[in-house]
């Protein structure tokens, strides 16, 4: 049972970890810009190799004729994500109500 | 008894060894390559080998190394989720460095690639390492019987 509380303290102290290294940034540097390290990574490439072109394009900036807008990338990443969640969360409350069960079954 | 289904074996693939892993991440980049425009069809040999095999690979040598050390379950399972994670961006700046640096040497550019990728993501890879821990105990408690049956824990323990 001590255990178990332990393990209890440790979640919750290693989720508001998770959280807090996420956003602190966002308190303490307070002028800085947030961009990504793939537009990073693709400047870098224009100095490291300056004649480099493109010789492919994603098929679906080809269907479309353009870039997929922003807001719709972002979209598609978080249906992503909450399809995730979403079989963890199913899952983990499965395994949650099974340990309930077989608890009552000993009794 | 009550039989697990199939899918909570998939769920702890890794546990299984990283070859599966390998499988399911260049699944993943296929749909994100063809349906965001994340990746490409033409890096995907790149990127399933940086995400999906060499990252897996160094999480699983390095969890049985700390397991044969005796290191705390844990902090064994938090380094090596944070330090898989970190090599997959190291190679990541590897593969950039080795395609595009005819303007300057291999060094320099994999040493500007490895402050981009590597230094990005190393709070990235300390969440990543957080997060990793905490299924890892939801597991333990909760699914011990499928850990069990992928040999993660030992019976009788």
């Amino acid at each position: 049972m001590e255990k178990k509380k332990n393990n209890k303290l440790l979640v919750a102290v290693l989720l508001i970890l998770a959280v807090f290294i996420a956003f602190a940034p966002l308190f303490m540097l307070k002028d800085a810009e947030f961009g990504g390290s793939d537009d990073k990574g693709n400047s870098l490439i224009e100095e490291t190799d300056p004649d480099y072109e493109p010789w492919a394009a994603p098929i679906l900036e080809v269907i479309l004729g353009g870039e997929l807008p922003g807001e719709v990338e972002s979209m598609l990443f978080c249906v992503q994500t909450g399809i995730g969640v979403g079989i963890i969360a199913f899952l983990m409350g499965r395994f949650v109500e099974r340990k309930k069960w077989m608890k009552d079954e000993e009794e | 008894m009550r039989r697990p289904g199939l899918n909570c074996y998939r769920g702890i693939a890794w546990l299984r060894g990283p070859a599966a892993v390998s499988i399911l991440g260049l699944i993943v980049l296929v749909f994100q390559a063809i349906l965001l425009a994340h990746g490409g069809l033409t890096t995907l040999g790149a990127n399933t080998f940086s995400m999906a095999i060499a990252g897996p690979f160094v999480s699983y040598g390095l969890f049985q190394l700390f397991k044969k050390l005796k290191v705390n379950r844990k902090v064994s399972v938090f380094f090596a989720a944070f330090l898989g994670d970190l090599f997959t961006y190291c190679v990541t700046a590897f593969q950039l460095a080795l395609a595009h640096n005819s303007a300057t040497s291999f060094s320099v550019a994999l040493k500007e690639n490895l402050v981009i990728f590597a230094g990005t993501q190393l709070p990235l890879a300390i969440v990543e390492g957080i997060l990793t821990v905490v299924i890892v105990i939801g597991l333990e408690s909760y699914a011990k019987p499928e850990l069990k049956a992928v040999g993660y824990i030992r019976e009788g323990k």
